[in-house]
């Protein structure tokens, strides 16, 4: 795929953070959603690749916009995947709480997986610890072959994790062993990634959260050098219908998925913009004079050059921007 | 102009950057200096783009790349024609000799919009968006002052004046001092010095003095970008000079050059990239595992979008200027 993604990418994330960080603290969870989703279908107008969303809103009859298998961008042939996450954290904007962000990874046709919107068992870590995790191996396993990767002590170790009641055993297991835990409340691709950058303090996610953030994060990963093993995990029957009907039978899904399962090649790209300030980015802010200043992060597997990008904004020179802001206030 | 071309233009100054950032301090000007020019080239050669240098190493006798008149690009049919304004390395001694400043700048706009500026002197006056036309380049140096200190709602002991640290200089650093402002001098770095009086955090409020004249359109291009202002007046110093400013299509060389005169329109982009650490960017670093870490800026007038990137670079992953 041709290199000028790379910032058209970052446009469109950067347009959906802009928006929707107007909700900030205002309790709307849906508002805040909505205005990433317009945001990034905008913004997406002005991409010069064609792609079908695989990791979207949700079905057509559940999403009017950014639904799976919609078809964005220019052109006249479908030639990528896409995965989109224009809101990673709706209750953290809607509380103005940290760490909400804008995502999106896009590879060629078909090397995305589709996956089913149910659970999904993750771990995940940095370059350094690539090839020392396990998603069959026992906690203490993982923990142990990590530090070892990491040259660093049991009790130095991070690791993240949703804080969620079906998380307690883990946390109960990790305490014991003796490494640190970081809880997060929401915004799962971002704490996935936060393994792959040592200023973060994160060394390892462990995680039971959402598949389709589970192959974004992936396609992170990937532009990074970490590494990620997943799992579906269908709780319910009606998940479990969900994975039946995407043609998961009981043998596919007792297989542990690594990360090539889950983005295929090296032709991959991931964008993400800081809505609320996080571990990796600083949120949206908005200063005088109509001015806004976004932290997003922009990177290509093929060639591993990983770009931060501060920018400031005239909110009212773009017409785009000047459109949505009206709706969104 | 297609907006993809702004992240291009930093490849371009990136790989002039990361091939010049080699000769740290290697104490020779010449070796950097075309390390820069070779990478910027070679990266130029991947855009599509229908590109003349207009600003560049010199005349094509002197200067075996990016010379004066020096097409550039992959031009397709009906791909856009631009001006190209480059400054490899600006700030040559600062590399060769590891001290701060240097960066890589290239400046683009459609054609016919950047002034061929003749190599030569120039006197300059630059100033950030709060002080845009309250002031210009013939006021006395003391009412300069005064207009932005009031300008910027500081004290004019507050107001510090950047010029180059050269004899020529003497009088009118005399001058500042009697006005009671502060003067930074800088050595080499002519178009970083002009940049920073746009951004509040150089502590930097007005250039004066006098430089090169392509260095002063390249800062101009950025200065547009960033809502500032710029004025230069040419400042040949033999007979030869004024005649090579006839010769290019300059006919009163004592007119005030304005913005306007040497940056047309607005469709202008700015990139730039830190080679050692600056006021506005930090230097390369060079990491293990053959990566290596850039600063740079990118922005477009026409949306006065600013963008800062840093980027982490894998040398052994990057093909040679081509993916």
């Amino acid at each position: 795929m041709d290199r000028d993604l790379a910032l058209s990418l970052v446009r469109v994330t950067e347009i959906a953070a802009i928006v929707s960080g107007r909700y900030m603290g205002r309790g709307d969870k849906i508002g805040a959603d909505q205005a990433a989703v317009d945001g990034m279908r905008a913004a997406f107008s002005l991409v010069n690749t064609r792609g079908k969303v695989v990791i979207g809103e949700g079905e057509l009859d559940e999403a009017p916009m950014l639904y799976i298998g919609e078809e964005i961008g220019r052109g006249l042939n479908v030639e990528a995947d896409i995965a989109v996450d224009p809101l990673d954290g709706t209750t953290l904007v809607a509380k103005g709480l940290p760490n909400a962000m804008s995502v999106i990874a896009m590879a060629p046709k078909g090397c995305l997986l589709k996956a089913p919107d149910t659970y999904m068992k993750k771990i995940a870590v940095g370059p350094k610890a690539k090839g020392a995790i396990n998603i069959d191996a026992s906690v203490e396993e993982n923990l142990h072959n990590v530090a070892k990767a990491l040259n660093k002590k049991i009790s130095d170790l991070t690791v993240i994790i949703q804080e969620r009641d079906r998380h307690k055993d883990l946390i109960e297991e990790v305490r014991r062993i003796g490494a640190r835990i970081k809880l997060f409340g929401e915004g799962d691709v971002a704490a996935a990634i936060a393994t792959c950058f040592e200023d973060t303090g994160v060394d390892i996610m462990m995680n039971i959260g959402g598949a389709p953030e589970g192959v974004i994060a992936a396609a992170a990963i990937k532009c990074m050098g970490g590494d990620f093993q997943g799992k579906l995990m269908p709780f319910s029957k009606e998940e479990m219908d969900r994975c039946r009907q995407l043609g998961w039978t009981d043998e596919r899904l007792s297989q542990n998925m690594c990360i090539e399962d889950l983005v295929k090649g090296e032709d991959v790209f991931f964008a993400a913009t800081g809505i609320s300030d996080g571990d990796l980015l600083k949120g949206v802010v908005y200063y005088e004079d109509n001015l806004a200043k976004t932290h997003s992060v922009i990177m290509r597997a093929k060639t591993g050059t990983i770009r931060f990008i501060e920018a400031y904004h005239r909110l009212n020179k773009n017409d785009i921007l000047v459109e949505l802001l009206r709706k969104h206030r | 102009m297609d907006r993809n071309l702004a992240l291009n233009l930093v490849r371009v100054t990136e790989a002039a950057a990361l091939e010049s950032a080699r000769y740290l301090g290697r104490g020779d000007k010449n070796l950097a200096d075309g390390a820069a020019v070779n990478g910027m080239r070679k990266m130029f050669d991947t855009l599509t783009i229908d590109g003349v240098v207009v600003i560049g190493e010199g005349e094509m006798d002197e200067a075996p790349m990016l010379y004066i008149g020096e097409q550039i690009g992959k031009a397709t049919p009906g791909c856009v024609k631009l001006d190209i304004a480059v400054d490899p390395l600006d700030g040559t001694s600062a590399v060769a000799h590891g001290k701060s400043n240097a960066i890589s700048v290239v400046a683009v706009a459609p054609r016919g919009c950047l002034l061929h500026a003749p190599d030569m002197y120039m006197n300059k006056i630059a100033v950030g968006p709060k002080v845009k036309g309250k002031v210009h380049l013939d006021m006395p140096i003391e009412e300069i002052i005064k207009v932005a200190a009031e300008s910027l709602n500081k004290s004019i002991s507050d107001i510090t004046v950047t010029m180059l640290d050269r004899p020529r200089h003497e009088k009118m650093i005399e001058e500042v001092r009697k006005v009671g402002a502060r003067i930074k001098l800088f050595k080499d770095g002519d178009v970083a010095a002009a940049i920073a009086t746009c951004f509040e955090n150089s502590g930097v409020d007005i250039l004066l003095g006098i430089g090169g004249a392509p260095e002063g359109v390249i800062a101009a291009a950025a200065i547009k970008c960033l809502g500032g202002d710029f004025q230069g007046r040419l400042h040949p110093t033999n007979d030869g000079e004024v005649e090579r400013c006839k010769k290019m299509g300059i006919s009163d060389v004592n007119s005030i050059l304005t913005m306007e005169d040497l940056v047309k329109g607005n469709e202008v982009i700015f990139a730039a990239t830190g080679i050692t650490n600056g006021e506005l960017l930090k230097g390369v670093v060079y990491y293990e595992n053959n990566r290596a870490k850039t600063y740079s800026v990118v922005m477009r007038a026409e949306t006065g979008t600013v963008r800062f990137i840093e980027s982490i670079h894998r040398l052994d992953k990057k093909p040679d200027y081509a993916k």
